[in-house]
């Protein structure tokens, strides 16, 4: 290698890399088109474009063309007129909308932190080794892997008020079982049990965190005298914290965005039924769908639509703002 | 112009690139394949005027119906007999299509021709929306007979003083009653005063050793939009605006709330939740628990296929005492035959649908095997009015009565399924307790009557 040849020549003589297509034998360089930076960048963006397509087409524009049309009162099939702010001035004033908000805030508020405590006990439980461990892992995490619409149908039996399993099993000690979905009150609770049965996810993710701290870690607070509950509240929970995070931040988009097993057990179709007893089980997106749809107001639904992205936002802002406080990340120091 | 050497030159030049063989393979591949199907292209486009005439091929549209299971069946005999009468044209028939369907189709460009809904409630927002298409000049063109429909079912296809929609059949509501229980209680006959459909529910109520009911009266779980009928109110008036909060809706509402309270919410929740399966599938009426329920005709086949010796009749639909000219009341509403905007031949989509209407709902009917499946109510005066041909009494019975006076549909008014949703999830609240019956309506009527009224509002003036 002369000490003229080009310089990424040399770079890749030196790293053992093969010539690019287009060098020649005797080190002297076809003159290119593009740079090799470019082209490097461009085989870059072949390479992600599935990704950017996707992602453009399917995620970015729709998200776009819905802010447009949430001043307009598109729907579907007529021209449509700019109408300013009037969809979201009418969100402010319209009952159905903030009982749906209520409706969705109810899972954010009971749903997400009920899971979460008891994910986490259920991988406190399976972290345990004891005979037959593999078992209760798999039993535990099965409820995930049951369809949703027919886990929806499955919980319509288990919660049936006369001959359902869990109110049989509440008849064993002479109490009279709530009628769960036949009522306004406990209607949400029982989508929140079934969320809870079907928590295997999140457990999995607090069991790997589980296994992830350092033995030497609980053996030091032993050394220190710190019993069970002092282990587990300074120990285990700040190592776990980022994983509580995550759960929690997936806990809230999924609650925000509560829509099949809602719309299979409260009953929702066409015709003008309403979802669960009283609509107790019309959450927000739920309401979304039937405006966007059933009436086919889309403008106002994009406006509900992007009012609920901005909620969503903020929600996730406070969490992650809050975080800060709980969450220890393991080698990182505040500056 | 290019010449030989720079042709030449172009082609050393590739061939001296890495993977420029492969690439002249691909180039000559694809340059065949485009010569190939420009042959064949202009060879199918010269065929008829170079080879014998072929006989012309019928158009091919599509007739996308709602209807799914034994009621779609019912329909591909019909639209296979229209085919055999009008061979210029080539109906086929997709069921389960949900106007959800129907609004993706159209906004692709891609709508089926016509298309039969699942209620009459989405007549008026797919009308007021420009989804469908106006009939009135069709009928006009082809001197269609409108009033050989029943005033109701005609009613609830339009919109706005205009026919958007030709009713299929319909369903309407009656008294169910058992006449089993009712002998064992020593009632007589069926009830003709809501007042003595209180008495004999409580007569007929029996309670278990476990202190719920074993046994129920009467189910309090009848359509929504019903009690508004009971004392002669309405849910709209007939401009389209909202009349959630008059006197005589109010009073019909009270009087069902009313029946639950006294039976007790809670109790009759459960009885029901007990004897209706998880998602509603068995019905306590079919199973000989219930005495009286108000049903539409279709509960009909489920009763036949869980309890066929269940021994039932059906009465009208009971009216206040010292209110006579409020007997017979009842709701209808039914599967609009419908035009879509877009539609690939509008004329030939009203052929069928005016066809469908008037001969094929006689065909339906006449026809046993296809009436089985179908299963409805006609549409057709005739039909109504004479109602040998049906297949029960019980059944002939609902044909009469769905051509009554005071039999309504839901009101034909934007968003109608929306106010129905609000009017359902409001009366159950004030059924269990929750709110009074006056604040209940009073909150549908805030929500919902300037919405609607500027939606009729906006629709008048654009029709103008």
């Amino acid at each position: 290698m002369t000490a003229t040849a080009p310089v990424a020549e040399r770079r890749r003589a030196i790293e053992g890399a093969p010539a690019a297509p287009g060098d020649l034998q005797d080190g002297r360089r076809r003159r290119k088109w593009l740079s090799l930076r470019r082209r490097r960048c461009l085989w870059g963006l072949a390479f992600v474009s599935p990704w950017l397509i996707g992602t453009g087409g399917l995620v970015l524009y729709p998200m776009a063309l819905s802010l447009y049309y949430s001043f307009t009162n598109y729907d579907i099939v007529s021209s449509y007129q700019f109408v300013g702010l009037a969809n979201y001035g009418g969100l402010l004033r319209d009952p159905q909308f903030r009982q749906a908000l209520g409706n969705t805030f109810y899972l954010v508020v009971v749903m997400v932190p009920l899971s979460l405590v008891v994910a986490l006990g259920y991988a406190l439980l399976l972290n345990v080794p004891v005979y037959g461990q593999r078992v209760f892992r798999t039993v535990l995490y099965l409820p995930q892997m049951v369809p949703t619409v027919a886990s929806a149908i499955l919980w319509m039996w288990v919660l049936n008020p006369q001959f359902g399993l869990v109110n049989t099993i509440l008849g064993w000690f002479h109490i009279l079982g709530p009628l769960w979905l036949n009522s306004i009150s406990w209607s949400k609770p029982s989508i929140v049990l079934l969320n809870v049965w079907g928590i295997g996810g999140a457990a999995i993710i607090f069991l790997a965190g589980l296994q992830g701290i350092s033995p030497m870690l609980v053996d030091a607070a032993k050394v220190d005298g710190a019993g069970l509950w002092r282990r587990f509240r300074h120990v285990t929970l700040p190592a776990l914290s980022p994983l509580i995070l995550f759960n929690a931040v997936m806990g809230v988009l999924g609650a925000m965005q509560y829509f099949t097993q809602a719309f299979i057990m409260g009953g929702g179709e066409s015709g003008g039924s309403s979802v669960g007893l009283g609509n107790s089980l019309q959450f927000a997106v739920v309401y979304l769908y039937e405006v966007a749809f059933g009436d086919l107001r889309v403008g106002y639904a994009s406006a509900m639509g992007w009012v609920l992205f901005m909620m969503m936002l903020v929600v996730i802002a406070v969490l992650l703002r809050v975080s800060a406080r709980w969450v220890f990340y393991e080698g990182w120091r505040k500056q | 112009m290019v010449s030989p050497q720079e042709t030449q030159s172009c082609k050393t030049f590739v061939a001296g690139r890495p993977g420029a063989s492969r690439f002249l393979k691909a180039t000559r591949r694809l340059v065949g394949a485009a010569v190939a199907a420009a042959t064949s292209t202009a060879a199918l486009a010269l065929a008829p005027f170079v080879g014998p005439v072929a006989s012309a091929s019928p158009e091919q549209l599509t007739l996308a119906i709602a209807w799914t299971g034994t009621q779609a069946a019912g329909v591909p005999p019909l639209i296979k007999l229209y085919n055999k009468e009008h061979p210029s044209v080539q109906w086929n028939v997709v069921s389960n299509v949900s106007e959800q369907k129907l609004l993706a189709e159209e906004a692709a460009g891609d709508a089926p021709s016509a298309a039969m809904l699942i209620t009459t409630n989405l007549v008026a927002t797919m009308a007021s929306s420009g989804a469908i298409v106006p009939l009135q000049p069709y009928v006009t063109r082809s001197h269609f007979q409108l009033d050989q429909f029943t005033s109701a079912s005609l009613y609830s296809n339009s919109y706005l003083g205009a026919q958007y929609a030709l009713p299929f059949f319909e369903d309407t509501y009656a008294l169910y009653y058992n006449k089993t229980l009712f002998k064992e209680a020593g009632i007589t006959s069926a009830p003709v005063t809501l007042q003595q459909l209180a008495t004999d529910a409580a007569k007929l109520t029996k309670t278990g050793p476990n202190g719920q009911y074993s046994q129920l009266g009467f189910e309090p779980s009848m359509p929504k939009e019903l009690e508004a009928y009971l004392y002669g109110g309405n849910w709209a008036s007939a401009s389209g605006t909202p009349t959630a909060t008059s006197a005589r809706t109010e009073e019909g509402v009270r009087w069902l709330v009313n029946m639950e309270t006294r039976f007790g919410s809670s109790k009759v929740q459960r009885f029901l939740a007990a004897n209706s399966g998880a998602a509603g599938s068995i019905d306590p009426f079919a199973l000989g628990k219930v005495g009286m329920d108000i049903s539409g005709e279709w509960f009909m086949p489920s009763i036949y296929q869980e309890s066929p010796n269940l021994n039932f009749g059906v009465a009208p639909i009971p009216y206040p005492a010292g209110y006579r000219q409020f007997a017979g009341t009842g709701s209808v509403g039914g599967n609009p035959l419908v035009i879509l905007k877009g539609a690939k031949d509008p004329s030939a989509a009203w052929a069928l649908v005016s066809w469908l209407a008037t001969k094929g709902q006689v065909e339906a009917t006449t026809n046993r095997v296809l009436f089985h499946d179908i299963y409805s109510v006609p549409a057709l005066k005739s039909l109504v009015d004479d109602p040998k041909l049906a297949p029960t009494p019980q059944m002939a019975f609902f044909w009469r009565y769905s051509g009554g006076s005071n039999i309504h549909p839901f009101p034909p008014i934007p968003d109608a399924t929306s106010y129905l949703n609000a009017i359902t999830s409001a009366v159950q609240e004030a059924q269990v307790g929750r709110m009074s019956v006056s604040k209940a309506l009073q909150q549908v009527q805030h929500q919902y009557g300037p919405l609607i009224e500027d939606m009729v509002k906006s629709a008048n003036s654009q029709s103008k």
